[in-house]
């Protein structure tokens, strides 16, 4: 099996994408680990409050974030994956990324960010072995002029495990029900767009509305971080969803773009519909009977008045959608064609070493390790390694069978090469 | 009747000295305690600990199939459960150990513990790593370290019988242990004999040890002259393990490097004359009980690493040597005492064992029992019986860390 350690941001919009990555990946068997960054947060976030100069605690941050390089690099050392898969914003130093590949293990980005906004890129793009992003040109040509070979576009997905249909309860209809809703940051153009649609029952979900106090009657749950579950309850309790992909500038609010966003592909798992603006990327992921698009505010508007009374029209658009993203547009689509590409352009991808099974194993242990697979969701052609390193991600007291299968490792280790 | 269970999975030596320990369990009546150790350990286990139920792994058996050490291992493990242990002791930091670790919830695991995956260390066992920062200055004996896991151990003179000779007549000779580095070669060690010999009128000279060390027993009598080498009865290879405290009963002395066999016969209450060089250190795991002798190799790299190659050609050897060494041995005193050499004799204090010096200047012995009576302090030891340490315990010993941030797990 491959092993693959994913590493998490702190914080963010590509943090929930990286476990959403990270199921993908075991939905094509492989091995993952995360590195939790986000339990980290609360430490740096510790030292924003230490009051004293912004110099010391830039100094402080910088040293916070070579810490946690550190905690991946020991991650790193015991897990000894084949590749390493940063999402955006992964805390990953230079030093940490340089010393990856002195050791000759693959390191991937997926940069979920619009690369004209999150600039950092040019800086550390040519650390990694592997560049996906989630925009076309002129990305691609600008990571080619930093001298960056193996890039891949990879676009947002969804994960049918989560974003579902959901049969709601009455209660959850009267939460999280509403004719209109959205789910999101409140952006400038956002917040200059969303008054107009007032009239039509919107609720807003999400953060940073606090600079739109006409929205306020709107906001739901005042600011409230709205879990992964939730946002699938809410998408499969709207009538319409609002899908307006952020600006930092306020006007026009309907602003030309490439990139589609992850909400895309989430509403539409969930069977549910949504009005989407135009973005240039889109036709070659859903064709247009698959999505109802606006290109301006007053198409938004036009469009939120025509659906509204189409029940039926909704139903069979939002049907289309979810088909193709089921079969196309999963988490396990993308991390397959990125474990594809490491393999292609990467000879040496996948080629660790595996402790053998034992020859001969007589019935009970062989049927033990059946088990212990099957429980742990592995492939029955699990090495004897892979079945020990899932053992020892295991959390809690562990049962004989898995304490007996640590034990052999250790000794196969010490005494049997 | 509480469960107590203690891992040791080490050799010969570290079953031995896990005895203040095992004892200190054993004293409270309401617990039954069971030792789980390399199986091949077994026999002499029985007769180490009578009272304890042993229960072996093949934690040291290189050529056993895999799935024989699977099915075994899963066994004992499965009746481990159903112990349901009050206290499980691990004391080794080794892989086995830890593997081990993860069949019990860590509040109730001292020592060495898995929680929630990883692998950790309690308090008292990270100070151990401390410590090996500056071996030099090594502040407690291994068998002391490992009972102040238990938080009152048995009186250390409770441990092992005063040590006293069997007036028989004969003298045990270890000619090397399990690290050739530490043992004195065959040309060196005949000397030292040759010099006992002398100074006990003539006695038996038996040599002990198994198989492997045959060819330095026939070296070693090649070495001895006539009148040593007629007394000379080589044993090596042909006494089982499980015969072994019979035949050290008998002995008025052993002679030898720091092996498994020197702590049996401290166990047993057999003076013991023992040799510290290269990586061993009396100071760390020195013959546990009163009355045993220790001559302790005193360079300024001392004490090495076995791992690394020496880039002195074993300088530590030649105070072995020494002629004021060998008079010494012999009954008879010179003056010019090599520097490079200490003798020290066994005996104790509130924290356990230590080796009073007696020959020879022991550089570190101000830095030593400074850092020891943090550590008593440390480990709670009454201050009426134990001076408070000066201000500024020896910066080796704990790290910051160890003063400021919480144990690891319930119980570290």
């Amino acid at each position: 099996m491959l092993r693959i350690l994913v590493v998490l941001p702190l914080y963010g919009g590509s943090l929930p994408m990286g476990r959403f990555a990270a199921e993908g990946l075991k939905e094509n068997g492989c091995l993952v680990e995360l590195f939790a960054a986000p339990s980290f947060l609360g430490a740096y976030n510790a030292l924003k409050d230490l009051q004293i100069g912004s110099e010391r605690l830039d100094g402080l941050q910088n040293s916070f974030l070579q810490h946690i390089s550190q905690c991946v690099m020991a991650k790193v050392e015991a897990f000894a994956p084949d590749l390493v898969l940063c999402m955006a914003q992964a805390p990953m130093s230079i030093a940490a990324l340089k010393r990856l590949r002195k050791n000759k293990i693959p390191c991937a980005m997926w940069f979920v960010e619009d690369f004209r906004v999150f600039t950092y890129w040019r800086v550390f793009a040519p650390y990694y072995d592997i560049f996906a992003v989630i925009q076309k040109e002129p990305f691609f040509s600008e990571l080619a002029a930093l001298g960056l070979e193996n890039v891949l576009y990879l676009p947002a997905a969804a994960l049918p495990s989560l974003h579902r249909s959901l049969r709601l309860t009455e209660e959850e209809k009267k939460e999280f029900g509403a004719d209109l809703s959205f789910v999101g940051a409140g952006y400038p153009n956002r917040c200059r767009a969303f008054p107009h649609l007032a009239r039509f029952g919107l609720k807003i979900w999400g953060t940073e509305w606090e600079e739109a106090p006409e929205l306020a009657a709107l906001w739901q749950k005042r600011g409230q971080r709205i879990s992964s579950e939730d946002c699938v309850r809410i998408f499969n309790a709207a009538q319409i969803n609002i899908n307006l992909h952020s600006s930092p500038r306020p006007d026009p609010p309907v602003q030309p773009g490439d990139f589609v966003n992850p909400r895309a592909f989430e509403i539409a798992a969930c069977g549910a519909f949504q009005l989407l603006d135009q973005r240039s990327l889109l036709p070659e992921l859903f064709k247009a009977d698959e999505a109802a698009t606006f290109t301006d505010l007053e198409d938004l508007l036009n469009k939120t008045l025509y659906y509204k009374s189409r029940p039926d029209e909704r139903e069979e658009i939002a049907g289309r959608a979810r088909r193709r993203v089921l079969a196309e547009h999963t988490y396990a689509a993308r991390m397959k064609s990125l474990l594809d590409f490491a393999a292609e352009r990467i000879p040496s991808f996948g080629r660790h070493a595996d402790i053998a099974w034992p020859e001969n194993m007589p019935s009970d242990m062989r049927e033990a390790a059946q088990n212990l697979l099957l429980e742990l969701n592995l492939p029955q052609n699990a090495s004897f390694s892979d079945l020990v390193t899932a053992i020892r991600a295991r959390h809690g007291v562990l049962s004989d069978v898995e304490t007996a299968l640590l034990f052999l490792d250790e000794w196969k280790k010490l005494y049997a090469g | 009747m509480r469960n107590i269970l203690v891992f040791q999975l080490a050799r010969f030596g570290d079953l031995v000295q896990s005895k203040r320990l095992i004892l200190s369990l054993a004293e409270a009546g309401d617990s039954k305690v069971h030792l789980c150790l390399d199986q091949d350990l077994l026999p002499l286990a029985r007769l180490l600990y009578p009272f304890a139920e042993l229960h072996g792994l093949p934690a040291h058996k290189k050529n056993m199939d895999a799935n024989a050490v699977f099915t075994s291992c899963r066994k004992t493990f499965a009746l481990f459960q159903e112990l349901d242990c009050a206290a499980v002791y691990f004391l080794n930091f080794s892989p086995l150990s830890f593997a081990c670790a993860a069949l019990f919830p860590p509040e109730k695991v001292f020592g060495y513990a898995r929680v929630e995956g990883q692998d950790m260390r309690s308090r008292l066992a990270s100070l151990a790593f401390n410590f090996l920062r500056e071996r030099r200055f090594s502040p407690i004996n291994l068998a002391d370290l490992w009972a102040f896991l238990h938080p009152d151990p048995i009186a250390p003179e409770k441990v092992n019988p005063i040590a006293r000779p069997a007036t028989t007549g004969r003298i045990g000779i270890i000619g090397s242990g399990r690290n050739a580095r530490r043992s004195l070669p065959p040309t060196v060690l005949a000397n030292c004999v040759q010099a006992v010999f002398q100074a006990r009128g003539g006695p038996e000279l038996l040599c002990l040890g198994g198989k492997t060390e045959a060819a330095t027993a026939r070296a070693l009598r090649r070495e001895l002259p006539a009148r040593c080498a007629s007394k000379f009865q080589d044993f090596t290879g042909k006494t089982a393990l499980a015969d072994l405290p019979d035949i050290l009963r008998g002995l008025d002395l052993l002679i030898t490097p720091d092996t498994g066999v020197m702590h049996l016969a401290a166990h047993l209450g057999v003076p013991v004359q023992a040799f510290f060089l290269s990586s061993a250190w009396c100071y760390e795991t020195g013959p546990y009980g009163m009355g045993h002798s220790v001559w302790q190799a005193h360079e300024s790299c001392s004490p090495c690493l076995e791992s690394c190659p020496c880039p002195r050609a074993l300088t530590c050897l030649s105070a072995f040597s020494h002629p004021a060494f060998l008079a010494r041995l012999a009954g008879k005193h010179r003056d010019d005492w090599p520097e490079n050499l200490i003798g020290a004799v066994s005996m104790f204090d509130d924290l356990g064992v230590v080796y009073k010096t007696v020959d020879g200047n022991d550089i570190h012995s101000t830095v030593r029992r400074q850092a020891r009576l943090s550590l008593a302090g440390y480990l709670g030891l009454p201050a009426a019986i134990c001076v408070p340490a000066k201000p500024g315990a020896p910066g080796f010993l704990f790290r910051e860390k160890d003063w400021m941030l919480p144990g690891n797990w319930e119980n570290a």
